[in-house]
């Protein structure tokens, strides 16, 4: 058990150093590169990796590298977004809907239901395609059509921890029902929720690619690592590093967040596991 | 929630409520006059508009648009496309079977993949092997799908010469976009077959049936997941493979605004969802009958 | 080592293999030709089949196949020669053709193909069908058609109109059935019916055209390599709107012809022996963008001509079309009549001349590079259409003009809601090129009747609309193009459109088809295509 949880560790710490260093590039990066990622350079257009551009260039002289490293500000952004709106709703309805239980928890996990027999892909699609191009928008479509997931999860949470001796215990003392619930009942859930939160993340990013290749994300010449991959994949056979640098990145960002929460949810508990399985 | 199969038909059915609700709103919450956007891109003559305005009637109070829009539904009337003006129906009918066949294709995959990786992994844990399967199963989830897909496209449709990149028809076609949608979930199943063959593997005796039993019920999961949210799974496939299916129906619609089209696949789609998501719950207690009169966390 | 007696027995089945097979070989050459089913890649999706709605050159392509026109033009030389219509004579005052057309000609449907036929079908286009068609531009000021007799169809025009013969020559011109017409109604636009050597069997949405042989074919034009019916039993027309798709499976063998392969695959597919590229210039109009006149910034010829000064064609020559093709300075095709580059020497590439223009009508930078006139940002609005062909040159020119001062605001919108917007003025730049035998094209791109269909800058400058006529009207071959090529000057100066590099079209084709050809605008000539096994 102890061995396990150490070579977990490892591999998380592996994970969190790395997305460490994504988040530092993406607050940090714009200030730290010193080629502009805009800046178009047809004479070195499809250049190989080499020396000085270690990505390679891309169809137009773009240097690949600082593309990646420009575009981890907003694709990170935008996944991250998501899950704050996902979490927000979903700590609303979920907390709400489990702890005040009866007609007001049928009702909202029928609304959950019937959200959830959209597909997040679909949904996010419509919702982009009402409101517009751009990453605010796939972020909040994102974000929307994790929710229901989200509700699950802590509603279910709270119905368990709800029957705990210490909650009963502060209602028996005549606690108010929200003083219940953010003190003692929201601590103890806390735990799936983060682990959830985190693989939501890595989840939303890849949405958020998907919905760039399918031409809804952040206009030309934005740097995000969904549209520079979906702007390769006509040089596949020229130029792969082109797709190669965000696909990596998105990969690795990925991996990373995984790493992490795989390892979160071990630590906190591994009773958990069987919680978190959706 | 209790389990018995009455109780879930019974909850299913504001669901199926629900979702027609939102599906017939989705028209009505877009700003403007809902039938010129609904025509706008379709180069409409202004007869046309009047005649479509007429047919509509989007002056009656709502709730009477609501029921006959309910009414046209149940018998398969779901309004014709804008573009095609062919029946919705017809255009669903169409392009569903290629998309269930390249669903059952994946899971196929998923499960068959997500196995094998996930039992090596629990046969030795912690070992490079476990190791191994795991970062591997973790590979396929972390890379969106059109990038896969366009990598396996290259790898083995051009580079090797194996399989064919496009069309329908025939396994061979299948192969590849099933195992771009198969890969990703393989890695989940993997994770889930791994647990609940560690738990299984731990006790004293080990009985294969009972160990697979155990390891059935995440892989029913993910295929009650995977079957759910078909379009998820095959929207981006489907149009990197140039595949006919609903994932590329529901793109195009979106794309070109053509509502009554969206609002059938959305339908469809949702509808398919609530129908898997019983029957997945109904195998759940036929799998596992401790599960039938537990009281579930979800 | 087989036993004698072995030998013995199989002697007779060896000599009558060898002298049937000596029977049946030159039998089996012979009729290699005819036969099989040819898998076509499309480039892009289609809208409608019917010819007086569309306003697509995918679309056009298709109807090549399954439709007959009066007259063909031959690529060599632009020269007009036999359809449906054996021939034609015209009136001295230009407004009256009258055609003698061929007899036995019969529709898929069985019914015959004559004048009254022809009549309905060019009546038609005059009927309100909701789209901007492009045969409501190509038949122009068509007035009416009067059939004399099953043979011979007069038509006429208000106007003088000298382009008709070379657009008689073109699909959306081409005979309809009026049958088919008036019974299959809304669904003539799934399944029409015409007389060419290939009939229309099922579209399916967003995937493929289907269409097989017409047994009963016996009127193929002038430029024909053969007769009788076509040697494909069928024809699969695909969609594959994906470039690296299209690449992959014309060298997998999955489709026999893959259309507008990607500049950047085309070096490495020549090494490919089971492929053969073809290119061809069509005559038309070059990848061209227009500014809108009448809507600011662009309604100030000081930014118009700013952004002509900015764009540098050589780059994009360079980057997106890797050198297959050659910078633009004509609003028409090299191999269209009435090409004159006048704007290299009217609209060169002048960074520096760019920003002094801009300085001296006022814009001046402002902090993040963009230049700021009264308080106003210089940002532009490009909508362009997705797979219309610009996607990857809308990203370099917009960084072309932000070296100058310029935001480029890049929009992509479905091809039917962008000239939505178009029609709507509500883009700065706009986008169209023509596949198009004649430079009268520049009506259907510059009039002020065209403000309703494909008018990109929005123009309505009376001196143009004039002159256009005047050209459409002139029957004189010389001083008609003399007059094209002095419109295209007044346009430059006044920057009203910008050509960028001509189109060139390049095709792959297996080693196993036989007898393809590109016609006058390198639209695909299936009819004589056999497949080689």
């Amino acid at each position: 058990m102890t061995l396990r949880l150490l070579a977990r560790r490892k591999a998380a710490l592996l994970g969190a150093a790395v997305l460490g260093l994504v988040v530092v590039l993406a607050v940090a990066g714009p200030a730290i590169i010193r080629t502009d990622p805009l800046k178009m350079n047809p004479v070195l257009a499809l250049t190989p990796p080499n020396a000085e551009h270690p990505f390679g260039t891309d169809q137009y002289g773009r240097d690949v590298l600082t593309r990646v490293i420009a575009g981890a500000r907003l694709s990170l952004v935008t996944g991250l977004g998501a899950v704050v709106i996902a979490l927000a709703g979903g700590l609303g309805l979920g907390l709400v809907s489990g702890a005040a239980g009866g007609t007001v928890d049928l009702l909202v996990m029928r609304v959950v239901d019937v959200m959830m027999a959209f597909p997040s892909v679909l949904l996010a699609l419509v919702v982009v395609a009402v409101l517009g191009h751009g990453s605010t928008n796939v972020m909040v479509a994102v974000g929307v059509s994790l929710i229901p997931t989200f509700v699950r999860l802590i509603r279910g949470n709270v119905l368990v921890v709800r029957e705990q001796p210490y909650v009963e215990a502060a209602r028996a003392l005549g606690c108010r029902p929200r003083r219940v619930t953010l003190r003692h009942i929201l601590p103890n859930i806390i735990a799936p929720v983060i682990v959830l939160a985190t693989i939501a993340i890595a989840w939303s990013i890849i949405i958020g690619a998907s919905l760039s290749f399918l031409g809804l994300g952040p206009r030309p010449p934005i740097p995000e690592w969904g549209v520079d991959l979906s702007n390769g994949r006509n040089y596949l056979l020229r130029g792969w590093w082109i797709s190669a640098g965000p696909g990596i990145a998105i990969m690795t960002t990925v991996v990373a967040v995984n790493l992490v929460g795989d390892t979160l949810r071990d630590v906190l508990d591994p009773r958990l596991r069987s919680l978190t399985n959706l | 929630m209790l389990v018995s199969l009455q109780q879930r038909l019974a909850l299913a059915i504001p669901v199926v409520f629900g979702v027609s609700v939102v599906v017939f709103a989705i028209v009505h919450l877009l700003p403007g006059d809902p039938v010129l956007v609904m025509l706008s891109g379709a180069n409409a003559t202004p007869e046309q508009v009047a005649e479509l305005r007429a047919q509509l009637r989007f002056d009656d109070p709502l709730v009477v648009q609501y029921l006959r829009f309910l009414r046209r539904a149940v018998v398969g009337d779901l309004g014709r496309s804008i573009f095609s003006k062919r029946p919705v129906f017809e255009e669903i009918a169409t392009q569903l079977p290629s998309t269930l066949e390249l669903a059952g294709a994946a899971i196929a995959i998923a499960v068959a993949a997500g196995l094998v990786l996930g039992i090596l992994a629990a046969l030795r844990p912690n070992s490079w092997l476990d190791r191994l399967a795991m970062l591997i199963a973790l590979g396929g989830v972390s890379m969106p799908s059109f990038w896969l897909g366009l990598l396996l496209i290259f790898g083995f449709s051009l580079e090797l010469g194996w399989l064919p990149a496009t069309g329908q028809g025939g396994w061979q076609r299948l192969i590849l976009p099933a195992a771009t949608i198969g890969l990703g979930y393989a890695a989940v199943v993997a994770r889930l077959v791994r647990s609940s063959f560690l738990e299984v593997l731990g006790e004293r005796v080990v009985v294969l049936k009972h160990a697979l039993g155990n390891a059935l019920i995440p892989v029913v999961t993910i295929i009650g997941v995977q079957l759910g949210n078909l379009l998820a799974g095959t929207i981006i496939v489907e149009t990197v493979f140039s595949r006919r299916g609903m994932g590329r129906l529901a793109v195009t619609a979106v794309l070109d605004k053509d509502y009554p089209l969206i609002q059938g696949v959305v339908l469809v789609s949702a509808l398919g969802y609530v129908l898997v998501n019983l029957l997945v719950d109904v195998s759940y207690s036929l799998i596992d009958p401790r599960i039938r009169h537990r009281e579930g966390a979800a | 080592m087989p036993s004698r007696r072995l030998l013995r027995q199989l002697t007779p089945w060896l000599v009558l293999v060898t002298v049937l097979g000596g029977v049946a070989m030159p039998r089996l050459t012979v009729a290699a030709k005819a036969g099989g089913r040819l898998v076509f890649a499309a480039r892009q999706d289609i809208d409608t089949l019917d010819p007086h709605i569309t306003n697509r050159a995918a679309t056009r392509k298709i109807l090549l196949q399954f439709l007959d026109t009066l007259v063909v033009i031959d690529p060599k030389d632009g020269s007009v020669k036999p359809g449906l219509a054996e021939k034609w004579d015209v009136s001295p005052d230009g407004k009256t053709y009258t055609f003698h057309l061929r007899k036995n000609v019969k529709f898929h449907d069985g019914t015959p193909f004559d004048a009254a036929a022809m009549k309905f079908t060019f009546d038609r286009i005059q009927t309100p069908l909701g789209a901007p068609g492009v045969a409501r531009s190509f038949i122009g000021p068509y007035e009416s058609s009067e059939a004399v007799g099953a043979s011979t169809l007069r038509v006429r025009f208000k106007q003088p109109y000298s382009p008709f013969l070379r657009m008689a020559a073109l699909a959306p011109l081409g005979a309809i059935s009026p049958t088919a017409m008036q019974k299959l109604g809304d669904q003539f636009a799934r399944k029409p019916v015409g007389t060419g050597p290939f009939m229309v069997k099922e579209w399916i949405n967003k995937e493929q055209v289907v269409l097989v042989k017409n047994p009963a074919y016996n009127w193929a034009p002038a430029l024909a390599e053969h007769q009788g019916p076509a040697y494909l039993d069928e024809i699969q027309w695909r969609f594959v709107l994906e470039a690296p798709t299209r690449t992959a499976i014309i060298q997998t063998g999955e489709v026999n012809v893959a259309e507008d392969l990607s500049y950047a695959d085309v070096a490495g597919l020549e090494k490919n022996p089971d492929v053969r590229i073809l290119r061809g210039v069509p005559a038309g109009t070059p990848w061209t963008i227009y500014p809108n006149v009448q809507r600011p910034p662009t309604n100030d010829l000081a930014v118009r001509r700013a952004l002509g000064y900015a764009i540098n064609r050589d780059a994009i020559v360079r980057v997106v079309f890797h050198n297959e093709s050659k910078p633009a300075w004509s609003l028409l095709q090299p191999t269209t009549p009435g090409y004159a580059p006048l704007a290299k020497e009217i609209l060169p590439y002048d960074p520096s001349r760019a920003k002094k223009t801009l300085d001296e009508a006022g814009w001046k930078p402002g902090a993040d590079g963009i230049r700021v006139k009264d308080g106003k940002r210089l940002e532009l609005l490009w909508i362009f259409g997705a797979n219309n062909g610009y996607e990857e040159m809308a990203p370099l020119i917009q960084a072309m003009a932000r070296e100058v001062g310029m935001d480029i605001q890049l929009r992509e919108q479905p091809r039917a809601q962008m000239e939505e917007a178009n029609r709507k003025s509500e883009h700065n730049i706009g986008e169209v090129n023509w596949w198009f035998p004649d430079p009268s094209i520049m009506t259907t791109n510059f009039h002020t009747k065209s403000l309703f269909g494909f008018n990109r800058p929005r123009l309505s400058n009376p001196e143009i609309d004039q002159q256009l006529d005047q050209a459409a009207a002139m029957t004189a071959e010389g001083p008609r193009m003399e007059l094209y090529k002095k419109i295209q000057r007044t346009l430059f100066e006044q920057a009203d459109a910008y050509p960028l590099v001509d189109q060139v079209t390049i095709v792959g084709v297996r080693k196993e088809v036989k007898g393809y050809r590109f016609n006058v605008v390198t639209f695909p000539i299936l009819y004589d295509v056999s497949l080689e096994k």
